[in-house]
């Protein structure tokens, strides 16, 4: 009986243990990726959603990113790097995830990648996923296997002038779904032990004491995103940019994840998950931001005229640290039909 | 039909039933990427029938294994017949003017290694299969068989024809999705709190087989087993499908990312309103499959 107790109890633990994973904590340095200001300013696009799925015809979702590529290219003059804020796939399978890692590895700009919430559901394993994103020539994406840091894509680039910390940029895995009332899930949101990651990364990064500005950049909206667009319905001047075509998912779970990344001299919060929103407002002296979604997959905002609000954001960071954020369109059956958000700068 | 011809061919509907279960896997996963506005039905349509094909056969392949009369025998073989040469037909035209016009080529990988060409063997042996089973039937529409009328109460009746078909669907869908994650390696097959997962749907069809050839015993193949064995069987079966259920939502319990970390893939449940349905279509069936054993056992009993 005695035995029997024992191989039970060793059993539970097996289950258990595999259950949880084990994790372990990681030196801060290997979640840390480096990139330099090669100009006087530092150019960020913003690409979201894309979801590439088994129904995509996928020679003509690259012809349309090759239009934004090109568009963002002879507007700027240089792009530093590329941010895709999530669901880059929806169902897949790993010809189709490769082909767009492939396609986006071509562009030859630095690629940082965050997962979102349907990432898991192509035929591939998390492992197989992790390894194609981070081993793509141009990727800076970090991913840390086996640490105790909840989600897979939380790193930090490090955007220096020379020796000199000018910039960090935040990527954050917001998870995907979590429990809601045991019949339906919730969207998840930034966990503790992520919020954690984020404070000792910023402690380590201090540099006389203090942080340098940084942007974060992540899939689903956090919670505040609710409040900070009532706020902005109640006092316009804090609705920056961007139209609202569709209620917002943010998660509706708490998390410290705001507060700290505001302690922290985090700027804007960039993320995707609302195709048809792309409003960008102030809140607590952070910018909150839908980025634009980028390719026509799935469902996007179409105006009565026929144009498809879909495209790229542009962030662009100076080195005294101001930087300024600006929303591009092209028409996805006409991408020579280009609109754009007015620019909106931050202040010294 | 004699005992080899049927054994060989309930060993053909074992092995369709995984085949199929990974068709309709594929199916499902093709048509939920489009669930949203179904603006792709055009291009992808071909695809999901074709694949979809096997599970038909298996289906057809079993009702005509066991079929109630001679009359339904004949209804099924003629009017499936037709609808098979005719799917087949359409699906053979459809798929080379979408190839001739490039909506389909060789080399798009996006569905598999050799698209578009299997699409061509699926509706080619639809063809063929449809053509035999219309001739068949035709020339030997009043030769003997052994028929199967159903047995049983009104329940057992609503057991049988809806619940079964609908059990039959579920468990060769995960069987599918769980050989697809097999063979492309996406499982995480190493770690053991996955494992009353995998066994809940390998036990589904050993539930089915079980149904098949011991507790319906009919055909030339037979497993007959005392009453006293089958109520030890149908204990044991309801206690450990019990107990892998509760393994599962108790895992559930102890993780509550257990399903959405891993079994994304399998259901998409963000497409389904983000139900949280995936143990429930996983542990129901067969519980009740388990339960309706249990419970034929012992009514067996009291019947002796």
């Amino acid at each position: 009986m005695k035995r029997n107790k024992s191989t039970v109890a060793l059993f539970l633990a097996m289950l258990l243990s595999s259950c949880q994973g084990g994790k372990v904590e990681h030196p801060l340095e290997d979640y840390r990726s480096e990139l330099s200001f090669q100009e006087e300013t530092f150019k960020i696009m913003q690409l979201t959603d894309i979801h590439w799925s088994y129904v995509t015809i996928l020679e003509q979702s690259k012809a349309y990113m090759d239009a934004i590529l090109k568009n963002a290219l002879s507007e700027e003059g240089h792009i530093d790097l590329v941010v895709i804020t999530g669901d880059i796939v929806l169902n897949a399978n790993p010809y189709i995830l490769k082909s767009l890692i492939d396609y986006l590895d071509g562009w030859n700009l630095p690629l940082a990648f965050t997962y979102g919430n349907h990432e898991k559901e192509g035929t591939w394993s998390t492992a197989y996923l992790n390894s194609l994103i981070t081993s793509a020539k141009n990727s800076i994406t970090r991913i840390v296997d086996g640490d105790n840091v909840y989600g897979e894509t939380n790193y930090l680039i490090d955007i220096k002038d020379g020796s000199n910390l000018l910039w960090q940029i935040y990527c954050l895995d917001s998870n995907s779904l979590a429990h809601d009332n045991g019949l339906t899930y919730q969207y998840d949101n930034i966990h503790q032990d992520q919020v954690d990651w984020l404070k000792r990364m910023a402690k380590d990064s201090e540099v006389g004491g203090t942080n340098v500005p940084s942007l974060g950049f992540i899939h689903i909206p956090p919670k505040e995103m609710f409040a900070a667009q009532e706020e902005a319905l109640k006092d316009p001047s804090k609705h920056i940019m961007g139209e609202s075509h569709e209620k917002c998912c943010a998660t509706k779970l708490d998390s410290e994840f705001f507060d700290a990344a505001k302690n922290i001299n985090m700027q804007g919060i960039f993320f995707g998950h609302d195709h048809s929103n792309d409003n960008v407002v102030s809140y607590q002296d952070v910018l909150l931001g839908y980025g634009v979604k980028s390719t026509p997959e799935l469902y996007y905002y179409e105006d009565q005229e026929g144009f498809d609000w879909i495209g790229y954001s542009l962030i662009e960071l100076k080195k005294d640290h101001r930087w300024s954020l600006k929303h591009v369109y092209l028409d996805y059956d006409d991408p020579s039909n280009v609109k754009h958000s007015s620019t909106w700068e931050s202040s010294l | 039909m004699n005992k080899t011809t049927r054994l060989c061919l309930k060993i053909v509907e074992a092995i369709l039933y995984f085949f199929a279960g990974v068709m309709l896997f594929k199916s499902f996963h093709i048509l939920s990427a489009d669930l949203q506005d179904f603006s792709h039905q055009w291009r992808v349509l071909p695809i999901e029938v074709g694949y979809l094909l096997p599970f038909y056969w298996l289906i057809l392949l079993h009702l005509l294994l066991y079929p109630r009369n001679g009359s339904k025998f004949y209804r099924t073989g003629f009017v499936n017949g037709i609808i098979l040469t005719s799917v087949g037909a359409i699906g053979i035209l459809v798929t080379s003017i979408y190839w001739g016009c490039g909506v389909y080529f060789f080399g798009d990988r996006s569905f598999s290694v050799i698209f578009p060409l299997e699409l061509y063997l699926f509706y080619l042996s639809s063809i063929l299969f449809g053509v035999y089973l219309f001739l068949y039937v035709r020339k030997n529409k009043d030769a003997e068989r052994e028929y199967f009328p159903f047995v049983g109460n009104k329940v057992h009746y609503v057991f049988a024809s809806i619940l079964r078909p609908l059990f039959i669907v579920f468990s060769c869908y995960f069987s599918g999705a769980l050989l697809d994650g097999l063979f492309q390696n996406y499982l995480n097959a190493s770690s053991i709190s996955y494992w009353e997962v995998y066994a809940i749907i390998i036990w589904n069809f050993l539930a089915l087989g079980y149904y098949e050839f011991v507790l319906t015993n009919r055909g030339e193949i037979k497993i007959n087993l005392s009453t006293k064995a089958k109520k030890i069987i149908s204990i044991a079966n309801f206690l450990l499908v019990t107990s892998l259920m509760v393994a599962c939502f108790l895992l559930n319990i102890l993780n509550p990312y257990y399903v959405a970390e891993n079994f994304q893939m399998w259901i998409p449940l963000d497409f389904m309103g983000s139900f949280e349905f995936f143990l429930y279509l996983i542990c129901l069936p067969i519980f009740g499959y388990s339960l309706f054993f249990l419970i034929h056992a012992f009514r067996q009993k009291q019947a002796a």
